[in-house]
């Protein structure tokens, strides 16, 4: 790297260089990765510095802006770059092809309804509704089955069939939230999330049976405030797209 | 951030009300003039709508996101060619020792506010000022040496060190 340009982070990380400099530290930075996260560094430092100036904003604005978004088209996902794109879940179709997670989602449900079935739980009715919805869902032909790994630890996989209508969710090994939060599974659809449900505290969720609707396009699952929210108030610990 | 790139805007009324504050805060404070401000503000916000899929969590918080494009966007129309009259007299009549904290009507983030305070109490006079004029002020580097009447080098240096001084002060994560 060369130690001239590098002294240029900071001042690059402020706007503070010409349009030919920044130009010509862009072309360097592409290929300079201690650069580029030393960018990152010192932007997260500067936004600091912004966010020290907040000022309470006029309504007048925020009318103004909620009108524009109403009018305005939003931008595609970058697929062309491939570090931007979302790794989608590979589907699989309920066979034995997909032995792995199939074997783990039937043992889980078993597992429960040997459970349910040995012990008087008190939810017991409830999860004899479910459990028929989930086997239901289990022994559809078009059931498709999808495990995606959760980024603080954990693993999600959910089945759907669209001949019953229904998708299951469970995860298991999930990190504990505090005693003031609740997981909450959410189906996206195009006018917004709908809940699924709120989770029994535990690393291990579900399985958790849910409605589809057409044009439902994901379910995710948020860290909510005890006992759910109305919509969702955070980003997803994990989502994972339906297959039409 | 997911909902909102799936046009969900609920969930841009919720990321509204974290950054519209921030946003038009560093706006105003770069620009000055509050009609110029509140538009430029109100632009950076309908664009966090516009390209909310392109953001990447991997590239930094979505705050520093908005702050990153919200100073560019000032920077941008104070640089613009426009503006390059006023631009001069911007340059001639600043006053280096500005108060760092002149806003008067902030209500959000006391906390910190006082920490970024206490922070660049930590940094040299020239480290400081340097900081000020270039984030704050929206100068170049090459408007804040002539402004300080300092050697381009050492502003540049000064620039760098500053942050990275306010960086390990502030407890930004790597």
């Amino acid at each position: 790297m060369n130690a001239e340009i590098h002294t240029l982070t900071g001042a690059y990380a402020m706007d503070a260089l010409s349009e030919t400099e920044r130009v010509m530290f862009e072309h360097h930075l592409a290929e300079c990765a201690s650069c580029t996260a030393e960018v990152g560094e010192l932007r997260e430092t500067a936004g600091r510095l912004g966010a020290a100036v907040a000022v309470s904003p006029p309504d007048s604005l925020r009318r103004q802006v909620m009108a524009t978004v109403r009018r305005t088209r939003q931008l595609p996902p970058a697929v062309a770059s491939p570090a931007a794109r979302r790794v989608a879940p590979r589907w699989q179709v309920w066979t034995a092809g997909a032995a792995a997670a199939a074997c783990f989602v039937v043992a889980v449900v078993f597992g429960v309804q040997w459970a349910s079935a040995n012990r008087q739980l008190d939810r017991g009715v409830l999860a004899e509704q479910q459990l028929e919805t989930v086997l239901e869902v289990l022994s559809a032909p078009d059931a498709k089955v999808a495990t995606t790994a959760a980024p603080g630890g954990g693993t999600a996989t959910a089945v759907v069939s669209q001949a019953v209508g229904k998708v299951v969710f469970l995860a298991r090994g999930m990190p504990s939230l505090a005693d003031d939060r609740s997981y909450q599974l959410w189906a996206l659809e195009p006018g917004g999330a709908r809940s699924l449900g709120v989770l029994p505290a535990g690393a291990d969720l579900g399985p958790v049976a849910g409605e589809l609707t057409a044009g439902q396009t994901a379910i995710g699952l948020t860290v909510e405030p005890r006992g759910g929210s109305a919509r969702p108030t955070t980003d997803p610990v994990v989502l994972l797209d339906v297959p039409a | 951030m997911i909902l909102v790139a799936r046009g969900d805007e609920a969930a841009f009324e919720r990321l509204y009300d974290a950054l519209a504050g921030p946003v038009l805060g560093l706006v105003q404070r770069v620009l000055r003039d509050p009609a110029q401000s509140e538009e430029v503000a109100q632009e950076v916000l309908v664009e966090l709508w516009r390209t909310a899929s392109r953001y990447r969590p991997d590239a930094g918080s979505v705050r520093t996101w908005a702050l990153t494009l919200a100073h560019r966007r000032a920077v941008d129309r104070v640089r613009s060619a426009q503006a390059s009259n006023q631009r001069e007299r911007r340059v001639a009549g600043a006053s280096v020792d500005r108060p760092f904290d002149e806003v008067a009507d902030e209500v959000a983030g006391r906390l910190e506010r006082e920490q970024v305070r206490r922070c660049m109490g930590t940094l040299t006079e020239l480290q400081r000022e340097s900081v000020v004029l270039a984030y704050y002020g929206g100068y170049t580097y090459r408007e804040v040496a002539q402004l300080l009447d300092a050697p381009l080098g050492t502003v540049k240096t000064r620039l760098r060190d500053g942050l990275i001084r306010l960086r390990d002060c502030l407890g930004v994560a790597g």
